[in-house]
């Protein structure tokens, strides 16, 4: 299911929402409609994905940064990260998002930029090793997995943390039950 | 002769936890207070702090709404309270990487970390795998792989192989794989210093999460029943529970489960102005009471 594009003013207004980055929006405090749920419903893998390939390149850079096996660009964990990306960012690319999810999407347009950019500076084996283009790739993914905070916050429905197979999933559900 | 103060120490709760989470198989049995807590060590010098909490800053408001944690206090109120800054503080040891005991190693800048390398190379070796695996993940931020990586750039990350004697006098590291999570440790305190030690604290991390892991709810007749989630086995578990009694000659109340409501009751405790519960394990020789 594809929706309309944004108009100048819809855009407008998403970019004044985006202000309110770094806390739980008030968007995500109301019940989305229907368009929007069918968003969510449709980007959520793909934002999984993305965050999967972000954690990835984290697990790289911990296990370049103790010493570990971390070669190159062909490492298996920067492997498999651009494989997830390039899964995720098909997605992201090609929805569009309703008026009521575009501040959501707006952040995840800048999250997949910021990783897409990290893969690029992590591209060949004498960049992996040169520590001021690892410090700049990190500082890029970090800038990455802030704009995912942002768009996690701006909607309901998107987790930065597995909880499902945490113990403190189980009150969620006696929380549902109860409500 | 006592060489650490310790201190648990209570920064936020559910107050409706289900006792199947606690306790493996104990379905419709109610809910119970669970506390979160961290554990602090004044001695020989050095002030090192047992997990770390989790940060608000980074999805507590999402964990308040989700799961009705409330009365989170960051560690410059929570370690206010004894006089210690979160700058303070010398050393962390991690017992395992779920985000509500290692969430919060950005709030101590000047503190070294342990933690057992398995913990983190297993965890990395589950980021590989594609996402159907995802389950693995559960209750790790892969946001604090990036906050370990800083601290291994600063030389503060270091990454425990297996069981480790005296990381700083006295204190014992010993891994316990294939539990809770692949790696999680615990932490025997010698308190007297002596290698058969008569004064042995045992901190528990999740390997048990309160006293009725230990004795099954009948301490006359006890028997060992394995925490409500375990990424290894419930087995690996109950013979950890073992060892770890038999590391402090089989006295339950010397091993400390720190989301145990009821360690109140065993030890002198006060709460703070905020609400949070402060228990005082041990004194060092002359130190003061925080609790009287």
């Amino acid at each position: 299911m594809r929706f309309q594009t944004l108009t100048t003013a819809e855009a407008e207004a998403a970019s004044a929402s985006a202000l309110l980055c770094g806390e739980v929006s008030p968007e995500v405090k109301s019940p989305p409609d229907g368009p929007t749920v069918n968003y969510v419903l449709e980007i959520r893998p793909a934002f999984d994905t993305l965050h999967h390939a972000g954690a990835q390149i984290a697990a790289w850079f911990i296990l370049a940064e103790t010493g570990g096996e971390a070669e190159g660009p062909d490492h298996p964990l920067l492997a498999a990260a651009r494989r997830s990306f390039a899964e995720a960012a098909e997605t992201i690319r090609s929805v569009r998002a309703t008026p009521r999810a575009a501040h959501h999407h707006h952040h995840l347009r800048r999250a997949e930029a910021a990783i897409e950019a990290v893969l690029g500076k992590l591209s060949d084996a004498r960049q992996c090793r040169d520590p001021a283009r690892r410090d700049l790739a990190l500082a890029q993914l970090k800038s990455g997995w802030r704009e995912m905070h942002h768009a996690a916050a701006a909607l309901p429905g998107f987790e930065m943390v597995q909880f499902s197979g945490a113990c403190c999933a189980v009150h969620r559900n006696a929380l549902a039950r109860d409500n | 002769m006592t060489d650490y103060s310790i201190w648990v120490l209570e920064y936020s709760q559910i107050t409706q936890m289900p006792r199947s989470a606690v306790v493996y198989g104990a379905h419709n049995k109610g809910t119970s207070k669970l506390p979160y807590c961290y554990v602090l060590l004044k001695g020989k010098g050095r002030t090192i702090l047992l997990d770390v909490g989790y940060n608000n800053v980074d999805y507590g408001a999402y964990f308040h709404t989700a799961f009705g944690s409330s009365n989170w206090h960051g560690p410059d109120e929570v370690l206010g309270e004894c006089g210690i800054r979160p700058e303070d503080v010398t050393d962390c040891i991690i017992t395992h990487a779920h985000f509500d005991h290692m969430g919060g190693i950005a709030l101590f800048p000047n503190a070294t970390f342990y933690v057992q390398e398995k913990e983190i190379t297993t965890w990395v070796s589950y980021m590989a795998l594609p996402r159907q695996f995802r389950w693995l993940m559960g209750a790790t931020d892969p946001g604090d792989i990036m906050r370990a990586v800083d601290l291994a750039k600063q030389g503060r990350l270091v990454l425990v192989k297996g069981p480790m004697e005296d990381v700083f006098p006295g204190i014992d590291l010993h891994p316990a794989y294939e539990t809770h999570t692949p790696a999680s440790q615990y932490i025997v305190i010698r308190n007297d210093g002596k290698r058969q030690s008569a004064d042995a604290w045992v901190f528990a991390g999740d390997l048990v999460y309160q006293f009725e892991n230990l004795d099954g709810g009948t301490p006359d007749d006890p028997y060992y029943v394995p925490v409500g989630l375990a990424a290894g086995s419930q087995a690996n578990l109950v013979f950890t529970t073992h060892e770890m009694l038999g590391r402090v000659g089989h006295e339950s109340r010397r091993v400390i489960p720190i989301h145990e409501e009821g360690l109140k009751d065993r030890f002198p405790s006060r709460q703070t102005k905020h609400d949070l519960r402060i228990t005082e394990i041990a004194l060092a020789d002359g130190e003061k009471s925080l609790v009287k």
